[in-house]
């Protein structure tokens, strides 16, 4: 995946597990955050491997 | 003082750092980009948090989503911005802004100081994130100067407008993450210790100009420029805080252009010293007017417009309080529980945390200031055939998309080191091995860490501001003058980012600058720190909060 993809689909990730994580604790459902988590860990790796396809300035 | 049962051992400090010295190693040793570095930080944080710190996975979940809802603050000023800047320079309309001011301003130094100190803060009032660097220095190349000054120069006079620039940003992020009791005192301390990185910065410069000459003759219209830009902030921040340092910097300019029609800084000098440039005459950079073929040069006054529309918009929405309370009414912000860890480190349950308003936020000026722009140049014809808004928003996003998951990642940090109790180890640690003027004293150089390594004093308020709060708690310090430390620390840190001086460099086109530029700035920035920890202990000992 290219540089802008990965940026873009950590981008939209994030805004999920913000859903996912909100909604998840204000029903108290534990999967439902516990999945806003893993989003946000997912974002996270997608963000750190920007620096294997042709970092920029950040 | 912070009540819980957290221990505090040289062990838990160093456990407590660790993502902070992963995040650093990362920037500065392994030359990685924020937008790498800060996940893997994150990742240190959140393991730390549950593995040392006792702390649930539900607490990380909440710390999570405090994390992101305070990011999208930021993103929405960020990403507007981008888009402002990359309407006006579609356009060329800096281009315009450098003829005109040529025109306006014959003495060499002066121009000098407007570019590189003025115009560069008056760029970061408004957008920041690298965008004055992008369009000052290779303006400044244009004028003959030297490449490595051509950085140097803009990255040491816009360092303190980086205080409250970017329409407030880096003190809408302090706020969020943590409680600023007293913000009128906080605010007004923090003019204080600011103006001294802008007195120095705009001495500094006059000083790489020409030496002594130099700062004979630049010292009447820096210190004149100094005091306006520190009283108008002084004035405007408490009421007017997103677009306080917009109308100072603008005020600034003008004082400039005024102080230009002096007779002093009108004579010729024969003495003159030519340190930095590479020409003998200023080149008057070709009008790339674009489409407009034989239209004429576009005036000082459209290529101002979008600010002039973007300072009108935020004034009324922000001083007319009937608007702004119908405009208030549209608020949206998402309920948390509260979370408390294995060591009595408690976050209380909120039903609207940080309620975001859209229609009274800087990010809504900064894109209708971005249409109006837009439409301006449109109509015009100042834009190349094809340009569409499509392009110019595109063009944004390439910049902003590195930033969104680097902001991101940097407020997710912050929030999981707070809720898991890691600031608060830190910030006791600290307090117990320095005594109460000590801790005072380096408060801004910490922030000043925090913005060399993550090139942003938004990211250092977001890092340091809970720790610069507890710190100060613990060592029974005022902590609207720590906080004011952090704000003016954080802002001289920039000049020394191995970022930004990367950023500076590839614009004018040699990205081996960076050592150069850097080796000129740390001196600067440690004796502007120096300087600022001195007034900090004054203001502390003569004035209480410093306010």
């Amino acid at each position: 995946m290219s540089m802008r993809g990965l940026q873009l689909g950590a981008s939209a990730l994030i805004a999920v597990a913000l859903g996912l994580i909100v909604s998840g604790l204000a029903q108290d459902r534990a999967w439902v955050w516990g999945l806003g988590l893993i989003a946000v860990a997912a974002a996270m790796v997608m963000s750190l491997a920007t620096r294997w396809a042709g970092d920029g300035i950040g | 003082m912070i009540d819980s049962t957290l221990p505090v051992s040289p062990a838990s400090v160093l456990a407590a750092l660790l993502p902070i010295l992963v995040l650093l190693a990362l920037l500065m040793w392994r030359g990685w980009s924020t937008s790498s570095a800060a996940p893997v930080a994150l990742a240190v944080a959140a393991l730390v948090a549950v593995t040392l710190f006792r702390t649930p996975l539900e607490a990380i979940a909440v710390a999570s989503g405090k994390g992101i809802w305070d990011a999208i603050f930021i993103l929405y000023i960020v990403w507007p911005a981008l888009i402002l800047y990359r309407v006006a320079n579609g356009a060329n309309a800096f281009q315009a802004i450098q003829r005109g001011v040529l025109r306006l301003i014959p003495d060499r130094l002066m121009v000098i100081l407007v570019f590189a100190w003025l115009l560069t803060s008056f760029i970061q009032s408004i957008a920041g994130f690298g965008a004055p660097l992008a369009v000052v220095a290779p303006i400044l190349l244009g004028l003959g100067v030297k490449p490595l000054h051509a950085v140097l120069l803009p990255i040491i006079g816009g360092a303190w407008a980086n205080a409250f620039g970017s329409l407030g940003a880096p003190w809408m992020a302090l706020e969020s993450v943590v409680e600023v009791a007293d913000p009128t005192a906080t605010l007004r301390s923090a003019v204080v210790l600011v103006s001294i990185a802008n007195l120095s910065g705009g001495l500094m410069i006059a000083w790489l100009y020409g030496g002594t000459w130099a700062l004979r003759r630049g010292l009447p219209a820096i210190l004149a420029i100094s005091l306006l830009h520190g009283g108008l902030l002084w004035l405007l921040l408490p009421t007017l805080l997103p677009i306080a340092m917009f109308i100072a910097c603008a005020a600034g300019l003008v004082a400039a252009l005024l102080l230009s029609q002096w007779r002093f800084y009108r004579q010729e000098d024969d003495d003159e010293p030519d340190r930095i440039f590479d020409r003998e005459e200023p080149e008057p950079s070709a009008d790339a007017g674009g489409a407009q073929g034989e239209r004429p040069p576009m005036t000082l006054a459209l290529a101002f417009a979008p600010y002039l529309f973007l300072g009108v918009i935020a004034v009324v929405v922000l001083t007319v309080a009937p608007l702004r309370e119908v405009l208030e009414t549209v608020s949206v912000g998402p309920p948390f529980p509260a979370t408390e860890t294995g060591y009595g480190i408690v976050e209380g349950a909120v039903d609207a945390y940080a309620a975001f308003t859209p229609l009274t936020h800087p990010g809504t000026f900064l894109l209708l200031a971005a249409w109006l722009g837009y439409l301006l140049f449109q109509r015009d014809g100042r834009y190349p055939q094809g340009t569409r808004v499509a392009g110019l928003v595109q063009r944004a996003a390439g910049d902003a998309l590195p930033v969104t998951t680097s902001v991101t990642a940097l407020m997710l940090m912050s929030a999981v080191m707070s809720h898991s109790g890691e600031i608060a180890v830190l910030a006791l640690g600290l307090s117990a091995v320095a005594g109460s003027t000590a801790y005072l004293a380096s408060a801004n150089f910490i922030a000043m860490l925090g913005s060399l390594a993550t090139s942003s004093s938004t990211a250092s308020n977001v890092l340091f501001g809970p720790l610069q709060v507890t710190g100060a708690e613990a060592e029974g310090v005022p902590v609207p003058l720590a906080l004011a430390a952090q704000v003016a620390g954080g802002a001289v840190g920039n000049a020394i980012s191995p970022a930004d001086a990367l950023l500076g460099a590839t614009t004018v086109g040699d990205p081996s600058l960076v050592g150069g530029v850097l080796r000129k700035a740390v001196p600067w920035a440690v004796g502007t720190g120096a300087l600022i920890s001195l007034a900090t202990l004054g203001l502390y000992r003569f004035a209480g909060t410093g306010a």
